[in-house]
């Protein structure tokens, strides 16, 4: 396995939305002293840095942006980072609250060989605007190490690692911060003075833990980690900038929280099939829309245009002031394998009878489209099914007598006197039409010379006209 | 004639022609004969629109498309009826050879749906052909329509009353349809290739036929 650790030195700086070149730090309370916890490059710059006092650092720079150190705020910053590295790796998890850990062994092929996978992660954090350091090994806390010292070369077996890190400072390493301050006052500086060291001296010394971690660090002991899983819902709210019921601006808005679902989604290669978005107004009761799908989407054209059909046929009570869009079910996405000898018009034929479909849907409703289909029995009425439109199945044929094409939904009684010919007697089940039974005839309308399928109960003399052979 | 202009009549579907079919225009043979033989091109047009006027409804309008639908979802398109006015009856479409698993069925509320769903389904591509019911249509909308079906190949029929026969259409194709003695007379209103009012009869027996399949 092969470890890849992103450690994010600033996160909560970098979070903030705060200008990047404008000098920022963030304060937190070490041992009732305030220092500085975390600082960006522009701080850096002035001289500040991490566990300076924040006196001295304001002392350097006086109208520096001080952030307060908020650890649960940090943890849903690094948490958000392993989502969004969930789409390089399935082996994800977080340590601390600073470092997001990726086992990146199973990824290598997919994304073209080490060099372009790490150069697409780093670049596409960065474009995220987070400052970073990264750090390749072969166990989690190797990779960890060298993250934080900020060495860049990777080391990919456990026999090259203790020359590799001999040169790191015992500061980088992962352990305790006690255990890192008695390192250092036991005058161990170097990794290497460390790894010098007998085991059992070093567990003695200090304490079991740090033996057992220098053994998980060198891959000695197994380091099981505590893979994060993606959350299974997704509910983002976006604020009107204002009040409006303009549809331009609506599909503006709306169209950016698809964007994020989709990207959602994307990462987590799910799709959804039904989606809630709520307007609120001011003063009355949220409209609310339910767009459906027939498969799970996740794109975002698909998913614009189904919401702006749904969305055009409401009439809304007054101006929008919020759009909320959550989708609580999350599906895995069908994706459809090609063959061989690969049909293109025939796989684009599916893909957009999907689309279509959800559009008439979308407009028409649910109940309006659907597909027939024979059912095995004798009472003409039940000889049918409605179905919703779903995939070819096989063909139903059967060896029907004459059937007329248009079936009433009521019979109706025939007004004139009919011609008919031979008769067919049909016999509903006993438990379900209580033995009802039926004969059928065609017959001739005697005016207008329309044929009509037609039928006389037992007993009933008046001929009732059931179907009409269009 | 001149190359260029061969060239252009046989790259241009509307250009009038006089009563020469067009080049380029496929059409479908409706599995009769003689409806066939008064059909320019001999068969129902794709990529066109075609109204269908039968005098009153139940005649054997529907009964006419029947070998149209089967071979249709027999070959693996798609077919729609849309606005029908009754529920089409399931064992007399599969005993006729309908593959019912590619056909769908709407059931618009409004005109307004009707015309808007057949547009979308001819835009579609997968389907071979749309059947729908309308009984007021307006000039653009049919133009649309004509164009939808032209984008996708599509046979795309169109069901108005009887009455509509009279009124300016912009299909291709106007068959106005009558059941007189035992048999349904056809006769053509309108037709790209021709000018002349063609007439053609099918007995109910062959109508019937359609029904059990060929």
């Amino acid at each position: 396995m092969l470890w890849l650790a992103l450690f994010f030195p600033q996160l909560l700086i970098d979070s903030a939305g705060t200008p990047a070149d404008l000098p920022q730090l963030v304060a937190g309370r070490r041992q009732q002293r305030r220092l500085v916890v975390q600082c960006n490059r522009a701080a850096r710059a002035l001289g500040i840095h991490p566990s300076q006092a924040l006196n001295a650092a304001l002392g350097l720079c006086p109208d520096i942006t001080v952030h307060e150190e908020d650890t649960a705020l940090q943890q849903t910053h690094l948490h958000d980072q392993a989502l969004h590295a969930l789409q390089y790796s399935s082996l994800v998890s977080t340590r601390g609250d600073q470092l997001v850990l990726l086992e990146i062994a199973g990824s290598l092929k997919l994304f073209g060989g080490e060099q372009a996978l790490l150069q697409r992660i780093i670049s596409d954090f960065r474009q995220r605007g987070l400052a970073l350091q990264s750090g390749v090994g072969p166990t989690p806390l190797a990779a960890e190490l060298l993250a934080r010292a900020g060495v860049t070369q990777a080391v990919r077996s456990c026999d090259e690692l203790p020359a590799r890190i001999s040169p790191i400072s015992t500061a980088f390493l992962p352990f305790d911060a006690a255990v890192c301050a008695s390192l250092h006052k036991a005058g161990l500086r170097e990794c290497g003075q460390l790894l010098a060291l007998p085991v059992d001296a070093i567990t003695r010394r200090f304490g079991q833990q740090t033996g057992q971690q220098l053994y998980r660090l060198l891959g000695k002991l197994p380091d099981p980690q505590v893979q994060i899983q993606a959350q299974a819902q997704f509910r983002r709210s976006l604020d009107l900038a204002l009040e409006t019921d303009n549809s331009h601006i609506l599909q503006f808005t709306l169209n950016r929280l698809l964007t994020a679902l989709s990207g959602f989604l994307r990462v987590r290669d799910c799709g959804v099939t039904e989606l809630e978005l709520t307007l609120q107004h001011r003063h009355i009761a949220p409209t609310c829309l339910r767009p459906r799908f027939s498969q799970p989407v996740c794109r975002r054209r698909h998913l614009l245009r189904i919401c702006m059909e749904h969305l055009s046929r409401t009439r809304l009570p007054g101006p929008v002031l919020q759009i909320t869009l959550s989708a609580s079910q999350l599906l895995p996405m069908r994706y459809q394998t090609t063959p061989l000898l690969h049909d293109d018009k025939q796989s684009h034929g599916q893909d957009s009878l999907a689309d279509l479909r959800d559009r008439l849907c979308a407009r028409l409703g649910e109940e309006a489209l659907y597909q027939l289909a024979v059912h095995d029995a004798h009472w003409p009425e039940q000889a049918w099914q409605r179905k919703p439109a779903s995939e070819p199945a096989g063909t139903t044929a059967a060896g029907f007598p004459l059937r007329p094409l248009w079936l009433l939904s009521t019979p109706q009684t025939a007004r004139c006197a009919l011609r008919t010919g031979q008769t067919e007697r049909i016999e509903g089940d006993w438990y379900q039409n209580g033995g009802q039974r039926r004969d059928y005839a065609l017959a001739r309308d005697p005016v207008n010379g329309r044929w009509y399928w037609v039928f006389r109960e037992d007993g009933n003399s008046a001929w009732q006209i059931h179907g009409l052979f269009a | 004639m001149n190359p260029a202009l061969e060239a252009l009549l046989q790259s241009r579907r509307d250009l009038w022609q006089g009563d020469r079919h067009p080049g380029g225009q496929k059409t479908r043979a409706s599995g009769f004969a003689e409806l066939d033989a008064i059909l320019p091109g001999g068969g129902w047009p794709a990529g066109s629109l075609t109204e269908l006027l039968p005098e009153q409804p139940g005649i054997g309008e529907l009964s006419l498309c029947l070998p149209l639908l089967a071979g249709i979802t027999g070959k693996g398109s798609y077919a729609a009826l849309v606005a029908s006015p009754h529920t089409p009856y399931a064992p007399a479409l599969a005993a006729a050879g309908v593959d019912l698993s590619r056909l769908w069925i709407l059931d618009p509320g409004t005109p307004d749906d009707t015309l808007w769903a057949s547009e979308q389904l001819l835009r579609a591509g997968a389907f071979g052909a749309v059947l729908f019911w309308a009984a007021q249509t307006r000039d653009a909308q049919q133009r649309r329509l004509q164009l939808a079906a032209e984008s996708s190949d599509a046979i795309a029929i169109c069901y108005r009353p009887g009455q509509a026969a009279a009124s300016h259409s912009a299909a291709a194709l106007r068959l106005h349809l009558q059941l007189r003695s035992d048999a349904l007379h056809l006769h053509t209103i309108k037709a790209r290739s021709t000018t002349a009012t063609r007439h053609a009869r099918l007995s109910i027996q062959r109508l019937f036929a359609a029904r059990r399949g060929h």
